[in-house]
């Protein structure tokens, strides 16, 4: 069956039509998910020098942009997780309806949210 | 459902739609699960030594565990970043040029998964320990 619905709309116009917290809460998803993949080396850096020796465990959390970026790691971490539990409870056939869709996506919000501040502090303080 | 989008992919993890769907699930819980024992080693561990730190993460079971998580991550990225770029790299957004444009991200994508692996194992099975990386 060939259907009329619009296809390869460009992302911009979605997001202008769809305002819903449900898309929102979907694109920045996958946002985060392309943040994380793209700071995969940064964190196995990070990592390789974290366990090298004292001298470049000390030096690598000494640097402000090192930490600052390993907060942004942490903070898509916190993003991703959460959306993901959300999105294995939806697999699950939960919150699929328009109101409980909502809902899950703003209650996802405000638990990624305070994940984000409480890292921010944690990882550059 | 007939796959009517135009993309023949070969690029896919797996080759089947339900077994890259069912290892996205698998290596999200693995990895959810490694950021959670992660956080709470931190949690319990005030201002965290070098000795602390790598005497955890060199532990018998959280060398398995990071193998595990490494493993898990090619996979998880992988089928993401398929994702993404089947959905937004198509030839109804970009024209003629989304599949050859596709093609070079998948690969540049998949041998960066490639050298993430490697590198991943070498930090917790190689003679990683050792060396700085510069």
């Amino acid at each position: 069956m060939k259907s009329n619905r619009p296809i390869d709309l460009p992302l911009s116009q979605v997001i202008s039509v769809n305002r819903s917290p449900i898309a929102i809460a979907s694109i920045l998803h996958r946002i985060s998910g392309i943040i994380l993949f793209l700071l995969i080396p940064v964190m196995l850096w990070i990592l390789q020098n974290s366990l090298a020796s004292p001298e470049s465990f000390e030096a690598i959390f000494d640097n402000v942009l090192v930490r600052f970026l390993a907060w942004i790691f942490v903070a898509a971490i916190a993003y991703h997780f959460v959306m993901g539990i959300k999105h294995l409870f939806a697999d699950m056939g939960m919150n699929e309806e328009l109101k409980s869709g909502r809902a899950a996506s703003m209650i996802s919000f405000v638990i990624a949210a305070i994940l984000i501040v409480a890292s921010f502090v944690w990882v550059m303080f | 459902m007939k796959n009517d989008s135009g993309i023949k992919s070969a690029t896919g993890l797996t080759g089947s739609g339900s077994r890259d769907w069912i290892i996205q699930r698998i290596s999200g819980v693995v990895l959810a699960v490694y950021s959670v024992v992660l956080l709470g080693f931190f949690l319990t561990h005030g201002n965290v030594s070098f000795v602390e730190w790598s005497e955890f993460m060199t532990s018998l079971p959280m060398r398995l565990f990071s193998l595990l998580a490494v493993l898990a991550l090619a996979g998880h990225a992988w089928v993401g970043m398929w994702t993404v770029f089947t959905d937004y790299i198509t030839t109804g957004k970009l024209g003629s040029s989304a599949a050859g444009l596709r093609l070079v991200l998948q690969s540049l994508m998949i041998i960066a998964i490639l050298v993430f692996l490697f590198w991943g194992i070498m930090i917790f099975w190689g003679n990683g320990f050792g060396v700085v990386a510069v």
